[in-house]
């Protein structure tokens, strides 16, 4: 058995573009995600990260390189119809409009499509929608229309659409980039969950790097290539890396950074809110110290 | 925008709300079959006594019922001044130049306004009026499952009203703000004639389209994702179940319609020919 949950070998894919050429998409991707890894993918519109996520469930098929999906091999081309299902039902995907991923006009019909789709007996469907709705925090709107909800959750009833089928990966394609903060918040502290509590992978594509700044890994795409698969921590430690490429850099990494440049001294690699906040002052107390000893010196 | 309500469905907890709506629909064509059953003026007081039976069974207030006729008043009005006119019977009761105009005009004027009327009534109260859409696709997906039997896309066409009915309401909203959009770089929707008026719909039309495009190629990935794949061993979240009381239901229907058979077998007064 794989030790990883995704792998991908040289992975290729082409896209047509306007005039109908074939571009690539992805050159030579290399990857491996262990099950439980909360993984962040970056890079500027246009790198390929939907395109990855597209041929992960198999929406998308490559032009050369493997890809195996929990051991198996998802390109060998002697998938039956059913195994295509299963894969579909284990990596689960997630998309930027919520109102474009909702079918039913009814909550509970809309969580309910995904085991409906696989031949899920009814009770047993009626319990995974409970559940389903228990977990990302709506429950009690079983009957409610989708339409009327706000974007944060009807992004929650997407992702528990995702969850009746029992996925084990969930792939997030952009999914909080039309919401508001608030709604970003919600679905950001859901996925969290799942990924903490129920061991779910998770892979979130995402503009904000104060959303990458959280997973255990980020992944930086950059016109079809895979140019970094590290740590938040390492990857924002390094800001001019990310200016070069275009990409946001967190206002807490840009703040310790430009402290530096000031020539104020911060020790550690501090990146999230927190950290920064904890190091700034753990910098000004060290200061005062140094103040106080001056004094008592002199 | 928030409070668009799909169809008419009005919310109670009535008799006819409670049945099964494989059975309403069935009811509703029974009872279409019964309002042309009706031939004399002992039968077609029945047909109407059963509307309003109906309406006082349903909870459905007069004035929302009165809604739905409205749209055929013209309709109502057409075919009663062409039956009046144009029957020719035995009793003329006034002439005037070329129009004359019979006891059998008058009578059977009456009974088509009677019969299309509770037609009306009959349909809305048993389908629309307390059946949700959603449920009446379903029911209807189920009646005509039969028909896959000769490769009829049952599955699909249900599926098709349902994504429909789902997109109504973010449709009607981006037609608001493309419309807001286009007014705010000055077009004008309002003023000029009904061709003109419908040549500045152009600009909301096409990005509408566009968007409406790209929606459908969007859910049908998501639908993908969601590992749909056709109507074949698809199981549901709410199957019907029908109960002895839509079993009653239909029974009094069909009751209803041996009566008025025999109304018009053995009833007297004025008959429609």
């Amino acid at each position: 058995m794989d030790e990883y949950f995704i792998r991908t070998e040289h992975l290729y894919c082409n896209y047509k573009d306007e005039n109908g050429r074939e571009a690539p998409a992805l050159i030579d991707i290399n990857l491996n995600i262990k099950k439980g890894e909360y993984i962040a993918v970056i890079g500027r519109n246009g790198s390929g990260k939907s395109t990855l996520a597209k041929l992960l469930n198999m929406i998308l098929v490559p032009a050369s390189g493997k890809i195996y999906i929990d051991g198996r091999d998802i390109t060998s081309g002697d998938l039956t119809d059913s195994d295509i299902l299963d894969i579909r039902r284990k990596v689960g995907m997630v998309f930027q409009n919520p109102d474009n991923q909702l079918v039913a006009t009814i909550v509970e019909e809309d969580i309910a499509f995904g085991p409906e789709n696989l031949g899920v007996p009814t009770p047993e469907i009626r319990r995974r929608v409970d559940f389903a709705l228990e977990t990302v925090g709506m429950r009690g709107y079983e009957k409610h229309e989708p339409h009327r909800l706000s974007g944060g959750q009807k992004q929650r009833i997407a992702i528990a659409g995702v969850l009746a089928m029992e996925p084990e990966c969930i792939i997030l394609d952009e999914a909080t980039s039309m919401l508001d903060p608030r709604g970003r918040a919600e679905v950001i502290s859901t996925i969290e969950r799942l990924n903490r509590e129920r061991g779910i992978t998770v892979i979130m594509i995402t503009h904000y790097m104060n959303e990458a700044v959280r997973a255990d890994r980020v992944i930086v795409l950059s016109d079809g290539r895979l140019i970094r698969d590290c740590t938040p921590r390492q990857l924002f430690s390094d800001p001019d890396f990310l200016r070069r490429q275009g990409l946001d850099v967190p206002q807490s990494v840009e703040l310790i950074d430009e402290l530096r440049r000031q020539g104020i001294a911060i020790s550690g690699v501090p990146v999230t809110q927190d950290e920064c906040a904890e190091a700034i002052m753990k910098c000004l107390k060290n200061k005062r110290k140094k103040a106080e000893n001056g004094k008592d010196q002199a | 925008m928030n409070n668009i309500s799909f169809g008419q469905y009005y919310p109670a907890d009535s008799l006819i709300h409670s049945l099964d709506a494989r059975f309403k629909v069935i009811c509703a064509f029974l009872y279409i079959v019964c309002s042309f059953l009706c031939k004399n003026i002992l039968s077609f007081a029945a047909l109407l006594a059963s509307a309003v039976i109906l309406v006082a069974v349903s909870g459905i207030p007069m004035r929302i019922l009165l809604r739905a006729l409205r749209p055929i008043i013209f309709i109502l009005l057409f075919t009663v001044v062409i039956n009046m006119f144009w029957t020719t019977g035995e009793t003329l009761l006034f002439s005037w130049w070329k129009i004359r105009v019979y006891y059998e005009g008058i009578m059977n004027a009456l009974f088509i306004a009677v019969r299309i009327v509770v037609l009306i009534i009959g349909t809305s109260i048993f389908m629309t009026y307390t059946t949700t859409p959603i449920a009446l696709t379903d029911a209807l997906e189920s009646l005509l499952s039969p028909l896959k039997v000769v490769k009829a896309p049952v599955h699909e066409f249900a599926m098709m009203i349902t994504i429909a009915l789902r997109f109504i309401p973010t449709l009607t909203e981006e037609t608001n703000r493309i419309m807001a959009a286009q007014k705010a770089r000055g077009a004008d929707f309002t003023s000029g004639s009904v061709f003109k008026r419908a040549r500045a719909l152009i600009p909301v039309l096409v990005p509408l389209f566009v968007s409406a495009f790209r929606r459908a190629d969007e859910l049908a990935t998501a639908m993908e994702c969601r590992c749909y794949h056709g109507g074949e061993g698809r199981t549901r979240l709410n199957v019907p179940h029908c109960r002895p009381r839509d079993f009653v239901m239909l029974f009094v229907i069909i009751a209803f319609g041996a009566g008025l058979i025999l109304i018009n077998i053995y009833g007297v007064g004025y008959t429609m020919k």
